[in-house]
């Protein structure tokens, strides 16, 4: 027993004299090269998103608005311009070529006469 | 090239600098992150960090201290949060473990006997778990004062502690180590 607890505290004091004994680690070949190329990588990463917090939460809420609106301006110019289109088109048609517009019967009265 | 001179040309974001910066502290960063993590590829990993860290932020260091201490407290900050973000998964991890039941056994990485004695790579893997134990403030100390083999006041200067308190807190983390260490010896 006596035997043990000499052993066990001998023990104790080699593993703490490790303590002054610690293998140093070094960086191991290419360590700038690596950080390098990381950096560039990330760099590039980030070049559509603005760097400064504040940027960034416009560029957030920004994004969305222009898209909207974009869709939006974009819809309504089309609509407008279709509609005007075919007017026209059928004005020039009637103009062109000596055209009467039919009376068309109400289908849809008669029906629900 | 003076100090002065040296951060000018850093904070004027020229690459020789940095490139300096890097070459000079590469090693000491490296190994401080590794006292912490206890892994090369992860130390060279936040040891990445920090350098990014150093030049994206290099126009906020005002000279007052070393550059290679600001780059230690860069360091010990970005290991301690990587400790703790890696916690925190394995304690997800763990839980879907358990509901998958499929947890795994620990397997004791020592497995040696007292009476035949640990060989040195053994204790040293013993006395690094005990030192992941220790209090944050411990660990730092005794990291930065047995990997670095930084003196007491730089420790101090990195912690931007007192002399006496560093030297309470590297006293502290011997006799916890120790306690550690012996509880360790006698379960076996």
């Amino acid at each position: 027993m006596k035997n043990k607890n000499l052993n066990v505290e001998s023990e104790i004091q080699k593993t703490m004299d490790l303590l002054d004994d610690f293998p140093k680690i070094q960086a191991r070949y290419g360590f700038y090269d690596r950080l390098t190329y990381r950096m560039k990588q990330e760099e590039s990463a980030s070049m559509a998103i603005p760097s400064k917090p504040i940027w960034r939460i416009l560029h957030l809420a920004v994004t969305p608005v222009v898209v909207s609106a974009g869709i939006f301006i974009g819809v309504f110019i089309g609509l407008g311009e279709q509609t005007t289109t075919a007017d026209a088109n059928l004005e020039t048609l009637i103009e062109t070529y000596g055209l009467s517009v039919p009376s068309v019967p109400n289908y849809f009265n008669a029906e629900t006469n | 090239m003076s100090d002065l001179n040296f951060i000018k040309q850093l904070q004027a974001g020229e690459p020789a600098a940095f490139r300096r910066l890097v070459e000079k502290n590469q090693d000491r960063i490296v190994n401080t992150c590794f006292g912490f993590l206890q892994n090369q590829q992860d130390a060279e990993d936040i040891a990445q960090n920090v350098f990014i860290e150093a030049y994206q932020s290099i126009n906020k260091f005002r000279g007052e201290s070393k550059i290679s201490t600001w780059l230690y407290r860069i360091a010990v900050n970005k290991s301690l949060n990587y400790i703790k973000i890696q916690k925190r998964r394995r304690v997800i991890q763990s839980l879907e473990a358990i509901v998958m039941d499929h947890r795994e056994k620990e397997i004791p990485a020592v497995t040696d006997t007292p009476e035949s004695g640990l060989e040195k790579t053994e204790r040293l893997a013993l006395l690094r778990k005990a030192m992941q134990s220790l209090p944050n403030n411990q660990k730092i100390a005794i990291t930065l004062n047995k990997y670095e083999e930084l003196s007491y006041q730089e420790v101090a200067n990195i912690m931007d502690l007192s002399l006496s308190a560093v030297t309470a807190l590297i006293n502290r983390g011997k006799v916890n180590l120790q306690k550690k260490i012996s509880n360790f010896y006698k379960k076996l």
